[in-house]
């Protein structure tokens, strides 16, 4: 992923390349959309990619340095592409294709003041008259003040090793502009005959990510595929609803309609709901649920919040706090791992976000075998603290066991099951509670049984707490799919879709808090 | 420049073969900077966003550098698009139709008078950081010392200068100046921290509004500061307790009030969401069905609540992402729902097949509600709201005397407002809670948040505060649809009085 560049190129050199990147991607979209119009059928030749190569990006940064004359900060790239498809049951669909370049780079304006520049545009003469205006409210720095104290910038280590990752599938590339039809037709048609309302969505996104850090010697580039589709069920009266999901980074391993099926079924167990009452109850979380938990207190493996808080930097204010690296915070069972290279899932190997932009990112295990073995830092207290940087573990892997959901639920004397929850926003960041609601209704479990379906809860409660003394049984894991629901405002899981994907099994965990029920569908 | 590529695709699309087109063309510039730091930010983006429709079937395309080439390209990229979807698509129904509109021709500024990007950046840096120098005397500098007090603030100028063309032959182009800005006073001593105490009180005054950066030399900064720090020492002085779980009346200050509005009735309100549109997205809605809603009271006759579109309001503009003139359209009216937040699309469905409606109780105008981010296309969530404050003399004091007993909910920045997917429940933390006893706050509370149904709630306000009361806070909302697209809406709202509120505890087990 890191390699030494040649010293940059002329200014001409580097306006053709990014010249012809432009002239390549407004061809190819005429050529797309041609050859689709002319047969109106899937086209058997691949569409170039959407986003920048490698080389693209570099030519980008490099100009961008060139232009502003910024020679210590540093230059991202990042580079989304969605195409999105959705269509209500009997109504017509849509589609909705993005775009989207953010270049960002940090300059030195005014009296020693740290500009960061963001702009989406790529053309080079546009580039310049945008970099110009943003210049133009710059002032010649004065002589430095000898009674000023800031301190120096930190230095940013240099890179250590990028490990080798490969999140992108031509396969899932192409059929962003070929299959969203078929699969809109494959996710609408169970609902023939029936009389479920249903809507349906497919969405692709491809992204490349580059970071051209200080020196200009070295680089960070990513690049990755994600598909999900997703089907939602109403009943007419509203009382009933189903979901199902289904993401992969290689579009070839989803099938549409079986997640359409999955959904009704889902729906047809919630027919008619009743009311439980709230309290404590063992829970049979999905995969999809638990999923949700890991991702909802990733943020709460941070060195400086959480359960496993230790502040660094000032130890009189760690009064009653405990470093629990070594110590047993969840089951025997459960081990807790990000790697970027993991084939299930993956993440771009480097810091994207939480400071530190290009800066690696090691695969990382948080938990053994229920044991603390690490948390994540960001690199700005990472330096501070004297640690290794770590990301957020938003792209997480936890393990799993054998016992399917059929047999916790025959070992459940009473219990309820939970498909999915919403909204889940961290309440205490010391205990890792968390609140939120469970989704699609949920079933009660009774001597071992589906009893009945029943309504919603608002539930209140620390993952950290059921996968520790309370865990019974773990199931197969499977890449989980979120859907396309944005987050609440005060969630503080990323904010781009597609998320970092997330492999959860399926649990049985005793003393659930459903705290209250909730009007929720 | 803009206007010509707006109308050049325009032709390319309808040359494509489409039956309808528009677009929205933007060159967009912000530029920020938080108090007393060496650090800001400047963007400057540019995209368009074009829509087509062909045989019923809407296809967007949005990117970035609206040249001439890039939106000829995007139009025979949407049309094919769209074309291939009609292809597969199962069978549906017939082709939904657009709400008619005028054709809108025009140009409109928002009134600002400095333009914030004439604007040097150590200038800038000056301004925003002289906001939190304010200068206290006598015993509120000593009492300021002692607690650590500090201002913080953020100020965030936006300048955009968008067009929005159609296939009907609209052109309007507006020129949009806006300032997100928030403070707040601190109080950040280490014997404060050390007990785990951090105390933020928002300074009512800094919010966000339309305008440029004649809105951060407000000569009245200052005194607004000062009387925020007084207050915010008194309260942290106060005896403090952890509450019982219950019911109890409770005063939601301006800040908390226009929080709760924006996660539970604003999106109720999309036509969108009640027509179904959204249910694999953002959910559906409680205000459902139409004939059931609309012109019936459901909540109380306190609550008007009303599209702002009109300068100083955040996101002022003449004509919306659709090309549709704003209005202050009334939403609830004494309680009673008026109208929802649609589009051309969505009012001609409802059109079509409310049946059972009478023709007093349907909307007959497109309200002018939706906004876009660049390069992402309409949605319906106005950037302003504002409820009606009480007509006569109520301040929160009052409101306090008037309660009596009860709980007083004060929005610090770091409340939040957790609701289900559709709005119909859910809780709200304030950033800080005090006990209200004889109509005099008495303690801080900790640990204790508020827990409602939307439905249950809105027909208890019982009292509004006046203007003295209202407050704007910074409110940032995820716009519905991929990609998720942040957008801040300016959302106004008295002090609020609510009748048996649950109180619930807000920790697992209480912290020792």
């Amino acid at each position: 992923m890191t390699s030494a560049i040649s010293p940059a190129s002329s200014s001409s050199t580097l306006d053709a390349r990014v010249t012809a990147f432009l002239a390549r991607r407004a061809d190819s979209a005429e050529d797309s959309s041609a050859t689709s119009m002319s047969t109106g059928n899937t086209t058997t030749d691949a569409p170039p990619r959407r986003v920048m190569t490698r080389a693209e990006a570099l030519a980008l940064a490099q100009y961008v340095r060139e232009a502003t004359r910024e020679p210590d900060l540093g230059i991202i790239v990042d580079h989304t592409a969605t195409a999105v498809a959705s269509q209500r049951v009997g109504r017509a669909p849509q589609s909705r294709d993005v775009d989207h370049l953010w270049l960002r780079v940090g300059c030195l304006m005014g009296s020693a003041v740290i500009m960061d520049i963001g702009t989406n545009v790529r053309d080079t003469t546009m580039l310049r008259h945008v970099l110009h205006k943003a210049m133009v409210t710059k002032t010649p720095p004065p002589l430095p003040d000898p009674d000023d104290d800031q301190p120096d910038a930190m230095e940013v280590p240099k890179p250590a090793r990028y490990l080798p990752v490969t999140l992108w599938h031509p396969r899932t590339a192409a059929a962003a502009a070929t299959e969203r039809g078929t699969a809109l037709t494959q996710l609408t048609a169970p609902f023939q005959g029936t009389d479920w309302h249903g809507m349906g969505t497919v969405a692709f996104g491809e992204r490349a990510f580059f970071f051209l850090d200080p020196s200009g010697a070295e680089t960070a580039f990513g690049e990755s595929t994600d598909s999900e589709v997703s089907v939602s069920v109403r009943s007419s009266d509203g009382s009933a609803a189903g979901w199902s999901g289904h993401a992969h980074r290689d579009w070839s391993q989803i099938d549409p309609a079986k997640v359409a099926r999955s959904a009704i079924a889902i729906a047809e167990q919630q027919r008619n709901p009743s009311r439980a009452e709230p309290g404590r109850y063992t829970a049979i979380l999905s995969a999809t649920a638990v999923g949700q938990l890991l991702q909802a207190i990733a943020p709460l493996f941070d060195v400086l919040r959480g359960p496993f808080e230790i502040i660094p930097r000032n130890p009189a204010l760690n009064q009653g706090r405990t470093d629990r690296r070594g110590m047993r915070v969840m089951d025997p069972r459960v081990t807790l791992w990000s790697d970027p290279a993991d084939p299930e899932g993956g993440d771009l190997p480097f810091f994207y976000g939480d400071g530190g932009m290009g800066h690696p990112n090691p695969a990382n295990t948080w938990v053994e075998k229920g044991i603390l073995k690490l948390r994540s830092v960001n690199v700005g207290d990472a330096l501070m603290a004297g640690m290794i940087a770590r990301k957020t573990p938003w792209a997480t892997h936890m393990s799993g066991g054998l016992t399917s959901v059929d047999e916790m639920i025959k070992n459940c004397e009473r219990g309820i099951y939970v498909h999915r929850f919403a909204n889940l926003q961290i309440v205490d960041a010391r205990s890792g509670a968390l609140g939120g609601f469970t989704r699609d209704g949920c079933l009660l479990i009774e001597h071992g049984k589906i009893s009945r379906p029943v309504k919603d809860f608002r539930i209140f409660e620390s993952p950290f707490l059921s996968l520790n003394q309370r865990l019974v049984a773990l199931g197969p894991t499977e890449r989980i799919a979120f859907g396309f629901t944005p987050r609440n405002q005060d969630e503080e899981n990323p904010h781009t879709w597609p998320l970092p994907p997330v492999i959860a099994p399926s649990i049985m965990v005793t003393d659930f808090n459903f705290v209250a029920l909730s009007d929720a569908v | 420049m803009l206007r010509r590529v707006a109308t050049t695709a325009i032709e390319a699309a309808i040359h494509a073969g489409a039956d309808w087109a528009d677009i929205r063309v933007s060159d967009h510039r912000r530029v920020s900077f938080s108090g007393d730091t060496r650090e800001g930010s400047i963007g400057l983006t540019c995209g368009f966003g074009l829509r087509v429709r062909v045989q019923g079937t809407e296809a967007f395309v949005g990117g970035s550098e609206p040249t001439p080439e890039n939106v000829v390209a995007a139009a025979k990229s949407a049309v094919a698009t769209a074309r291939r979807l009609v292809s597969h698509a199962t069978p549906m129904g017939p082709a939904a139709a657009l709400a008619s509109v005028p054709v809108a021709h025009g140009e409109w500024r928002t009134p600002i008078e400095i333009d914030p990007f004439s604007v040097s950046v150590d200038d800038h840096v000056f301004v925003s950081s002289s906001h939190d120098k304010v200068p206290y005397d006598g015993p509120l500098q000593r009492a300021a010392r002692y607690h650590g007090g500090i201002v913080e603030s953020g100020w965030y100028y936006t300048s955009e200068t968008q067009v929005f063309a159609s296939s009907e032959g609209a052109l309007v182009t507006q020129y949009l100046a806006n300032v997100a800005a928030q403070a707040h006073v601190r109080l950040l001593s280490q014997w404060r921290a050390q007990r785990g105490e951090d105390f933020m009180l928002v300074v009512p005054s800094v919010h966000p509004c339309s305008g440029g950066f004649e809105v951060a030399l407000q000569p009245d900064r200052f005194a607004h500061a000062h009387a925020t720090m007084e207050e915010m020492i008194a309260l942290a002085a106060l005896p403090c307790a952890f509450m019982e779980v219950g019911r109890q009346d409770v005063i939601l200050d301006g800040g908390l009030h226009a929080k709760l509005l924006a996660n539970t009735l604003l999106p109720a309100l999309s036509l969108d969401r009640v027509l179904g549109n959204t249910m694999d997205l953002t959910g559906t809605s409680l205000l459902t069905p139409p004939d059931a809603v609309l012109g019936q009271r459901l909540f109380a006759p306190l609550l008007t609540l009303t599209v702002a579109p009109e300068a100083p309001h955040f996101g002022a503009a003449k004509w919306d992402a659709e090309g549709v003139a704003t209005t202050p359209v009334s939403l609830i009216t004494n309680g009673v729902i008026t109208n929802y937040l649609s589009s051309r699309a969505t009012l001609a469905t409802l059109v079509a097949q409310a049946s059972s409606l009478a023709a007093t109780q349907l909307p007959s105008v497109v309200p002018g509600v939706t906004q876009a981010a660049v390069g992402t296309p309409p949605v319906e969530v106005p950037p302003a709201l504002v409820l009606a404050p009480a007509t006569t003399s109520c301040s929160l004091s009052e409101l306090a005397k008037r309660l009596g007993t009860g709980l007083l909910a004060r929005a610090s920045g770091w409340e939040n407002v957790l609701v289900d997917p559709d709005g119909r429940g859910g809780y709200l933390t304030p950033g800080m809670l005090f006990e209200v006893k004889h109509g005099t706050i008495t303690r801080r509370i900790r640990g204790a948040r508020l827990m409602f149904t939307t439905k249950r709630l809105f027909p208890t306000l019982t009292a509004v505060g006046d203007t003295s009361t209202c407050q704007t806070p910074w409110y940032y909302r995820d716009l519905p649809g991929l990609p998720w697209q942040e957008a801040m809406l300016g959302i106004t709202a008295p002090a609020g009085l609510y009748h048996n509120m649950d109180v619930v505890p807000a920790f697992l087990e209480l912290p020792a």
